[in-house]
């Protein structure tokens, strides 16, 4: 599994969860990085942020796909948009799974990996609109 | 001049017969005898018979031959003898039907030979004094028509006239007649000696009267009594006599007959000729129609009313109050006055008719040059204001040559007057009118102006005035108004995006790290105390990394940059919907992903603001919200199917919310127009470029090809869709 995620202390967290399960061959912090990684190190799957510095997600997995159309991308974000979600698996995405729920990682990246979709299960609550 | 000629032939005593133009021989021809006393043409009788002649042919139904005959020149004794012959062979074979002896020598002479000569005849003794008749010597075939001298009332009038008066010359000549005369004048004039001293011509040759009349003492009078015949024999005619004394005399001259008058006498109670001739030929045909002449035997005519000669009363200086009443004044001179009254009325006519006319044309003048100088007054006040003005102003005519122009035109342009005066004014100025048209200098520089045009007909000809105004400094203070709100609402924009960056890369994700850390744990397995404890902590870092999210997303929309607009729109109305009662129907349309970071940013805080509104006031079932390119930027459609409000409230209290949205269009060179009717919803209509036209002039690019124009707008357009 390669992570992208630029924040270290969420990246760490995910390598952590990850690897109770996956092999993280690495980790990059940006979108144009993660194009280069994915060349070098050929993952199975890629957990990728959307918010990314240089190339975000959405770009980084349209541009991956035209390298590698069966690149397998599960993105992993604080967008709990439906129409964000609908977006990245329009691009061609394996899996969408908010920031915060850890637990729907393993099952997604798994999923993935067997070629099915995964989105979070947690889609369903509601933002809380700001003054 | 024929007078003294003729004068001097009857010198020589010869009779003259005279014939009328008539015919002798016929026998209805009367004849008529006349026998003057002294020559035909002498003394005062010729006037007598001139008038007399006239007045019988003139009153007679016959035809009449008239022979003339005088009696000798006044003489000094009596020769009667030669006038006697004569006459008896004239009349030998037939008496004549009248005789008439004028003046009483020829009467004496004919009563002397009546006798001998013509006893049955009738005979008119006429012009004859009274003096001179007896009545024991007329015969009842005697006529008289009498005359009665009145020496002595002429004296008296020459007292009356000139009371001064202490000398009088008697002009009286020396004949047998004037002898007469002498003595009863010297007797008549008795009466006077206290008064007056007499000088009397008798003696003295008519060179020596006049010697006398010309050296006369002050206060004298020439009294004309008769003159035929001088002391020194020489006869005289009574005109030239008068005109040589008249014109030697230092005193004024007197007469006694009305034939006098005019030949230099004052004038006085004259003899009047007119009406003794008159008389004498009324008595004449009264005897030649065959009436008794005994009858015919009129009283003597006494001196008539008093007649003055004018030029003499001047002369002499008397004046006209002192003549007798009823004096008559003749040879008045008309006056310059009357002379020329009418002269002087028609000039003077003509120059008031000039007056008046050189009157109203200097009035007119005098009006002409007020109406000039009200008029060069006004001109030049507004030629000044014209040329002080601030705006540029230029008068054209219908066909679009240049008049006039003034001086902040000339400024403006850079042109001098003359440059522009004569030229097409679409050499200068740009076709269309309005408030952003960029005019032309004349170095080239292009410059915004607000152009006005103005029509006058003068005289049927067209005139347009454009009022040029330099929009220059106006456009710069507008686009730095414009600039400084841009700057505002970036800056605002990049603080908040800077605040959303920190809340996201920051704290969002060190909760999302605490989220993960904390859901590590499996709650379904460990349902201890601490589990369930720890989950719930799970529980409320998740919401509350949803709620800094969320918080950070309105701070600012990372999607936006993200996604594009359209996808921001649709994320943004999906959430209106989840939480609001109101149902959002979006339709975008051909909406580019990558557009101009402003644009998107403020159609989508519009929007933002938009639905914000719906939920706080509008209680709507639906809103309907579209975006679809229009021309050349964005149409963003909000319509609301709630409770609306009256579109002119908007304007008394502008709410925060919509004036926000208004600005934030404005900036970008937009239009936002909102309609509402209470209880018809509202509807929000926004258009907003994809390129800023903010700039002054920009809209009328294509009326002035400028390069430096339009590459600073393709400048612009790819600095902003970068």
């Amino acid at each position: 599994v390669l992570l992208a995620d630029d924040h270290r202390g969420v990246a760490e967290a995910l390598k952590a969860i990850l690897s109770e399960e996956f092999e993280v061959v690495g980790a990059v912090e940006d979108g144009l990085a993660l194009l280069e990684a994915a060349v070098s190190l050929e993952p199975d799957v890629i957990v990728a942020d959307i918010s990314m510095p240089k190339l975000d997600g959405f770009n980084a997995l349209v541009r991956l796909k035209a390298n590698n159309p069966d690149i397998k991308v599960v993105f992993i974000t604080m967008h709990h948009e439906p129409l964000v979600i609908d977006m990245a698996l329009a691009a061609g995405a394996f899996g969408f799974v908010l920031k915060h729920s850890a637990r729907e990682l393993i099952p997604a990246v798994r999923a993935a990996m067997e070629g099915k979709t995964y989105v979070s299960q947690t889609l369903t609550r509601k933002s809380v609109p700001l003054p | 001049m024929r007078r003294s000629v003729a004068g001097r032939l009857l010198c020589a005593g010869l009779l003259i017969l005279m014939l009328s133009p008539f015919s002798a021989d016929g026998a209805d021809v009367k004849r008529v005898l006349l026998l003057h006393s002294s020559g035909r043409e002498l003394g005062p009788f010729d006037v007598f018979t001139e008038g007399f002649r006239e007045e019988l042919d003139r009153q007679s139904a016959v035809p009449l031959q008239y022979y003339e005959a005088s009696l000798e020149p006044p003489r000094a004794g009596p020769s009667d003898e030669p006038v006697v012959h004569f006459l008896q062979s004239m009349f030998a074979d037939r008496s004549p039907d009248l005789i008439v002896p004028i003046g009483g020598p020829a009467s004496k002479f004919a009563v002397a030979y009546r006798q001998r000569l013509f006893p049955a005849a009738p005979m008119l003794l006429a012009a004859v004094d009274q003096r001179h008749l007896r009545s024991a010597d007329l015969t009842s075939n005697d006529a008289v028509v009498a005359v009665m001298h009145d020496a002595g009332k002429a004296i008296e009038d020459i007292q009356t006239v000139l009371p001064k008066t202490r000398t009088v010359f008697v002009v009286i000549g020396d004949s047998p007649v004037e002898r007469f005369w002498r003595e009863d004048l010297g007797r008549e004039f008795q009466r006077f000696q206290n008064q007056l001293t007499f000088i009397w011509g008798n003696d003295l040759s008519f060179a020596e009267m006049l010697k006398r009349c010309g050296t006369l003492p002050p206060n004298s009078a020439i009294f004309y009594a008769l003159l035929s015949l001088d002391a020194a024999g020489f006869p005289q005619t009574e005109e030239d006599t008068l005109a040589e004394l008249h014109k030697i005399a230092n005193a004024p001259i007197f007469g006694v007959e009305s034939s006098q008058l005019g030949l230099g006498i004052v004038g006085g109670p004259l003899m009047s000729m007119d009406d003794l001739s008159r008389n004498a030929a009324g008595a004449a045909i009264r005897i030649l129609n065959r009436e008794s002449p005994e009858g015919v035997r009129l009283p003597p005519q006494l001196p008539g009313p008093s007649l003055y000669d004018w030029r003499e009363l001047r002369r002499w200086d008397i004046d006209e109050n002192r003549l007798p009443p009823g004096s008559i004044v003749q040879f008045r001179e008309p006056t310059l006055w009357q002379r020329y009254k009418w002269y002087v009325l028609a000039g003077a006519l003509v120059c008031f008719v000039e007056s008046v006319l050189i009157w109203s044309l200097l009035a007119n003048l005098r009006k002409r040059r007020r109406a000039e100088h009200l008029l060069l007054e006004s001109r030049n006040r507004l030629s000044a204001i014209l040329e002080t003005a601030g705006e540029g102003i230029m008068a054209v005519d219908d066909r679009g040559v240049v008049e006039s122009v003034n001086a902040a035109a000339e400024k403006m342009f850079g042109f001098a007057a003359a440059e522009m005066i004569g030229h097409d004014v679409n050499t200068i100025l740009p076709v269309g009118l309005g408030e952003e048209v960029n005019c032309r200098r004349k170095d080239g520089s292009s410059f915004p102006v607000e152009l006005e045009r103005s029509e006058v007909v003068l005289d049927d000809r067209r005139i347009f005035t454009y009022f040029v105004r330099d929009m220059t400094e106006r456009k710069r203070a507008e686009q730095m108004v414009l600039d400084f709100g841009k700057q505002l609402l970036r800056a605002q924009e990049a603080e908040r995006a800077r605040l959303a960056r920190e809340l996201h890369d920051d704290i969002t994700q060190r909760l999302a790290r605490l989220a993960l850390d904390s859901g590590r744990v499996d709650f379904q397995e460990d349902k201890s105390t601490l589990g369930r404890a720890m989950y719930e902590v799970h529980d409320e870092i998740v919401r509350l990394s949803e709620d800094v999210h969320a918080l950070a997303y309105r701070l600012h929309p990372a999607l936006l940059e993200r996604l594009g607009l359209a996808n921001a729109l649709r994320v943004e109305c999906e959430q209106f919907s989840r939480q609001e009662p109101t149902r959002v129907n979006i339709e975008i349309e051909n909406v580019a992903v990558q557009l101009p970071q402003d644009l998107g940013l403020c159609l989508f805080r519009v929007t933002q603001e938009a639905l914000r509104n719906v939920s706080r006031h509008a209680r709507a079932a639906t809103v309907d919200v579209s975006l679809r390119p229009s021309e050349t930027g964005l149409r963003l459609t909000v319509k609301d199917n709630g409770v609306g409000f009256h579109s002119g409230e908007e304007q008394k209290r502008p709410s925060l919310g919509l004036a926000s949205m208004r600005e934030r269009v404005r900036l970008l060179g937009g239009r936002m127009t909102i309609e509402s009717e209470p209880g018809r919803g509202t509807a929000l209509d926004i258009w907003v470029p994809f390129q800023e036209v903010n700039e002054p002039g920009s809209r009328n690019d294509r009326n002035w090809e400028s390069h430096d124009e339009t590459s600073r707008v393709a400048g612009r357009r790819s600095s902003g869709s970068g």
